[in-house]
């Protein structure tokens, strides 16, 4: 397909297609984003006080006093 | 480059030495005496290099032989381990330095969204731009690997060795680079999505050349003179391909050599700066030995060197129009400087230093 021999509406209704994905995509990161950023903030905030679940559901643990 | 050099810097996590081997190098470099170790350093080298060496004959055959879906295979394994692997341990050693806790939950989003885009880039369509930051990434990853698990005098060799036979490869008429390349021709093929060279899941796989050419076509048309120019360093690009981490080296070639020569105005600019990754991968390696054991004098020298060495290897090319091997020459400036540096120019400046005396 070649974008210059496409005639104008053709263009236009891919264009809006696209359009729509992109929308689509930002609609999911942010959602992503807040689901993300409210996990996180749990998990750190309250690692320490989980005790054991905590610690499993680390990766990495930090050295030191929370 | 400059990503290269970011990555370096951290380093740091990678240069303790747990003791652990690569199964390549069997040969312990902590021994009693001076020659003890050499001839292990060596030893160990050898290995390497014909593992290596086999490496490329047997894709060389497999090229022949039209097992193509054997070398895809390949290629995306070894892309997926690279990924998905190399990443989760790296991660885990930066987010341990800085004492940062990090649960296995937002990790596996992280992973997981960095290595699926990384395989959609790397084996099917992308921008070419990120294209192009993965696979720096994805040699840096390399590099960082090999600085870890290859013992001190054995990284140094196994530079030297390699530029060596890239030298060799890419100039004799028996290399098995220029086999697959006049395979390549004979058939007239297209280009063939990064193959890969190496048997061993560690090493890399790299599309951004063979992606290269391809966007680069559609360029204008530019001056005959630097079609030339345009040409070899494409070439050489992937020349560096050859072993190891990365490759396409066929795959550009063939590209190149069906294209029409009218084309490389800005991909002669793009490939001067867009470094074969395999290249890039040695190159990183030097730059991160250079930063583990010395300090900022010597690896800023080192990176100069290099740089030096590249363009350098550039202009060689412009002269001869023929396929060179850009790791010699820019490995062997890094290696002199480093040593150079690290053992006459370091002293000097801190008896400067410590005596207070500014020239």
């Amino acid at each position: 397909m070649n974008l210059e021999r496409l005639p104008n509406e053709e263009k236009l209704s891919l264009c809006r297609k696209y359009y729509l994905d992109v929308k689509r995509s930002a609609l999911g990161l942010l959602l992503w984003t807040a689901v993300l950023t409210t996990w996180i903030t749990i998990f750190q905030h309250f690692r320490a006080e989980w005790g054991e679940v905590g610690d499993y559901l680390s990766f990495t643990i930090p050295l030191g006093i929370p | 480059m400059v990503v290269v050099v970011a990555t370096i810097k951290s380093v740091s996590f990678y240069t303790q030495n747990d003791g652990q081997r690569l199964i390549y190098t069997p040969f312990p470099e902590d021994t009693d005496t001076v020659g003890q170790r050499a001839v292990n350093s060596i030893l160990n080298a050898t290995i390497m290099i014909t593992v290596i060496i086999v490496m490329t004959l047997v894709l060389v055959l497999l090229y022949k032989y039209r097992c193509y879906k054997v070398i895809q295979g390949w290629l995306f394994l070894s892309s997926l381990l690279l990924l998905f692997f190399f990443s989760y341990i790296y991660l885990k050693e930066v987010f341990k330095t800085y004492n940062v806790a990090m649960d296995y939950f937002t990790l596996a989003v992280i992973i997981w969204n960095f290595g699926v885009v990384g395989m959609m880039c790397i084996h099917w369509k992308g921008p070419l731009r990120l294209q192009q930051a993965y696979l720096i990434m994805i040699s840096a990853l390399m590099a960082l690997v090999f600085i870890k698990y290859l013992p001190e005098w054995t990284a140094w060799l196994i530079l030297a060795v390699i530029s060596v036979y890239d030298l060799l490869a890419v100039l004799c008429p028996k290399g098995p680079l220029r086999i697959l390349v006049e395979t390549a021709q004979e058939r007239n093929e297209p280009i063939f999505p990064a193959l890969i060279y190496s048997s061993t899941m560690v090493w890399l796989v790299n599309m951004a050349d063979t992606e290269w050419p391809k966007r680069n076509s559609t360029e204008a048309a530019t001056a005959q003179q630097e079609d030339d120019g345009g040409f070899n360093p494409s070439w050489v690009n992937q020349q560096q391909h050859q072993l190891g981490p990365i490759q396409s080296t066929e795959d550009t070639r063939r590209e190149i050599q069906q294209m029409p020569s009218a084309l490389w105005c800005s991909s002669v600019f793009f490939r001067g700066r867009e470094a074969g990754t395999r290249r890039l991968h040695f190159y990183s390696m030097l730059v991160g030995k250079a930063s583990a054991s010395g300090d900022w004098n010597t690896t800023l020298a080192c990176f100069v060197a290099i740089l030096i060495g590249l363009c350098l290897t550039l202009l060689l090319l412009a002269i001869f129009k023929k396929a060179l091997p850009a790791l010699p020459i820019s490995i062997f400036f890094g290696l002199v400087f480093y040593f150079a540096t690290d053992n006459l120019v370091q002293p000097f400046m801190d008896r400067l230093a410590l005596h207070q005396f500014y020239i």
